[in-house]
């Protein structure tokens, strides 16, 4: 869990992450969403220690399974991310040193966690995966593997050491549709027998959907709403939210009004960071950054969207 | 709709790629010979002239030229010059009167120690500043290698020379001034000529010490021009493969920083400073000339200083084609190198 997590890079005017604050527990998904800039995958690489060594983090409160880790070293989060964290990026193709052969980095990363012994299982595992022939593919260089099968590879290297937290930044969104849906459903099973906390972050809701209990959505860096996955996919209040919901193209009605774009980098100094943006927006808005109160199921960080919902009800 | 099939490519198999490389090889020396050969007979200087002595006088001159048989046909000469390259002959030195062979034999050791050493120095210093550098991108260490870096080009090598020369030799007197190894003073045989491999085969200590001492400020001149870019080409090219999405990937997995960096990344990061060390390698085998001069270390360099001074134009074709031969020869050593640090190249080929 982490509580009030604001992460800065040098040279950037505003925190990439601003206090944000979530709890995973074990056997749960949380999905991350938002748009490209929003802070999701800082969020998740800070939850693995893996941020920039120019990054400055900081947080109320960082802990995994209990162990508080906010004066964590380098040689700490090495540590957990041997035994408890795993972390499966977005690209497969840049996830591998591309000179090197699959074996001898699959092994790097199972003698570094201390399983060199396990790489039986790890060869069952692939195989379970859809990684057909492990033995022999695992010989090639990552280009000569598909997308699909290196993010098998980055999955079951990730699970074997049972971890305690797995991050998921992206999984799928470098694969192609059938693939995804592969890929999604590997991720789904492996979750539901170990007891593990996940985090997968994603810009697709259809993936959010299949996988998440919970949901939480980034915007600018900052959480505009957050609750169960039920409730943010189906009552959404932030006018955020309801545009992605809204941009989702479906067969069985008109497309409403997308949300009105923006050029990337062009956030408010103060107030509400989706203001520009917003249908709902007031004065208020653009002076103070609204806080998360509960709306209907969910939290939200929009106080006028908040007022209708009540009047409404 | 036809099917085409192409036949089986020559230049497939090992054995092909290696003779294609010889030929090649050949190629460019002949190439190489062509131009020096066509050059000799176009400047004005008379080789028979100086050749006779400045006594000489038309008779005799012409008598010299006709031994030289410099009086024959510009391609007869040229013919009869490849013919002599092929036996391994390369002519008589007008200014030693000897054969040029022996000469080269006799001054090569000195150079090759030379090379070599301060080869070994650059590039191995070079690699491990330019790792530390990298890794290290900020504090005094990375002021004091920019300082290296930007420096270590800009100066001219023969002022570098003749600095640690007057500082180091003539005011402080740590090193000698000038030339090699005396053998016979240091009491070890003339084995193979350079004079730290003759010291380490006579076992004798004083001897590898001295033989160091003498090695010092020439190597150091060459090890100041040549580090610095070994060291920056290093740096840039491990920190682009630092910032890249697998070393993080690597991190991730839990890997220790000493393999993300020294077995990932900078396998990768090797490519390119592979390729410049065999350039600078190759340069410095016709580049030693300067440092020869000024430390005047009785190698090819000097050798060939020499003979520029005396028009003694079978000797400077000689050295020229030596030079081509071995820079072309490092250059295909260095294409060897490549798909063992990217094993995609192999495959591709």
């Amino acid at each position: 869990m982490v509580e009030d997590l604001t992460v800065t890079y040098p040279g950037a005017g505003r925190p990439a992450v601003k206090g944000v604050s979530l709890e995973i527990e074990s056997g749960r998904t949380l999905a991350v969403v938002g748009e490209s800039g929003s802070g999701k995958t800082t969020l998740a690489l800070a939850l693995a220690g893996l941020l920039d060594r120019r990054a400055r983090r900081r947080a109320s409160r960082l802990e995994i399974n209990g162990e508080n880790l906010l004066a964590a070293r380098r040689r700490r989060w090495r540590q957990l991310r041997r035994t408890d964290i795993s972390f499966i990026f977005q690209s497969p193709i840049n996830s591998w040193n591309p000179t090197r052969t699959m074996i001898a980095q699959v092994r790097d990363a199972m003698s570094a966690a201390g399983h060199a012994g396990r790489m039986p299982e790890l060869l069952d595992l692939l195989g379970r995966v859809g990684f057909e022939d492990p033995e022999r593919r695992l010989a090639d260089l990552p280009h000569q593997l598909s997308g699909g099968m290196l993010q098998r590879v980055s999955i079951a290297v990730a699970v074997i050491i049972e971890p305690a937290l797995l991050i998921a930044d992206e999984p799928t969104s470098a694969l192609d549709s059938t693939v995804q849906s592969e890929i999604l459903a590997i991720l789904a099973e492996l979750r539901s027998e170990a007891d593990l906390a996940m985090l997968i972050i994603s810009h697709d809701l259809s993936v959010v959907a299949r996988v998440a209990d919970d949901v939480m959505v980034l915007y600018g860096g900052k959480v505009v709403e957050q609750g169960a996955q039920a409730a943010v996919l189906g009552s959404a209040v932030h006018p955020y939210t309801r545009g992605l919901l809204d941009s989702v193209p479906r067969l069985d009605r008109d497309r409403k009004t997308p949300l009105p774009s923006m050029e990337p980098g062009h956030l408010p100094a103060a107030g509400c960071p989706f203001a520009p943006r917003c249908r709902l927006v007031v004065d208020d808005c653009r002076r103070a950054e609204p806080e998360l109160i509960p709306v209907d199921a969910t939290l939200a960080a929009c106080p006028p969207a908040a007022s209708s919902t009540l009047i409404a009800t | 709709m036809a099917i085409i099939q192409y036949p089986p490519s020559f230049g497939a198999g090992r054995l092909a790629r290696f003779v294609k490389g010889v030929v090649w090889l050949l190629l460019v020396v002949l190439v190489a010979v062509s131009i020096t050969f066509a050059l000799s007979r176009i400047v004005p200087a008379d080789p028979a002239r100086l050749a006779a002595g400045l006594e000489a006088g038309p008779e005799q001159v012409e008598r010299v030229r006709q031994d030289m048989g410099l009086d024959d046909p510009v391609m007869v000469q040229y013919v009869r010059y490849i013919a002599g390259l092929v036996r391994g002959d390369f002519g008589d030195s007008i200014r030693t009167r000897g054969p040029i062979l022996d000469d080269v034999v006799e001054a090569l050791p000195a150079s090759i120690e030379l090379i070599v050493v301060s080869f070994a120095i650059f590039a191995s210093l070079g690699i491990l500043a330019g790792i530390i550098w990298a890794y290290w991108p900020r504090g005094v260490h990375a002021i004091l290698l920019r300082a290296v870096a930007v420096a270590g080009s800009a100066v001219p090598v023969f002022w570098v020379g003749l600095l640690l020369q007057i500082v180091l030799a003539a005011r402080l007197g740590w090193f000698p001034v000038a030339g090699n190894l005396n053998h016979a003073a240091a009491g070890i045989a003339e084995v193979t000529g350079a004079g730290l491999l003759d010291a380490l085969i006579a076992r004798s200590p004083p001897a590898m010490w001295e033989a160091a001492r003498v090695l010092f400020l020439p190597v150091m001149t060459i090890v100041i021009h040549n580090i610095a870019l070994t060291i920056a080409l290093m740096r840039s090219s491990l920190a682009d493969q630092l910032d890249r999405e697998y070393v993080r990937a690597a991190r991730a997995r839990g890997l220790s920083e000493w393999r993300v960096v020294m077995v990932d990344a900078l396998r990768n990061a090797l490519n390119p400073v592979v390729t410049m060390l065999g350039l600078q390698l190759g340069w410095l085998l016709g580049g030693v000339v300067i440092v020869e001069v000024i430390f005047s270390w009785p190698g090819i360099g000097l050798y060939a200083f020499s003979s520029f001074q005396a028009f003694d134009y079978n000797a400077i074709m000689a050295i020229t084609v030596l030079a081509t031969a071995g820079f072309v020869l490092v250059n295909a050593l260095v294409g060897q190198i490549y798909p063992l640090l990217d094993p995609r190249i192999r495959e591709a080929r």
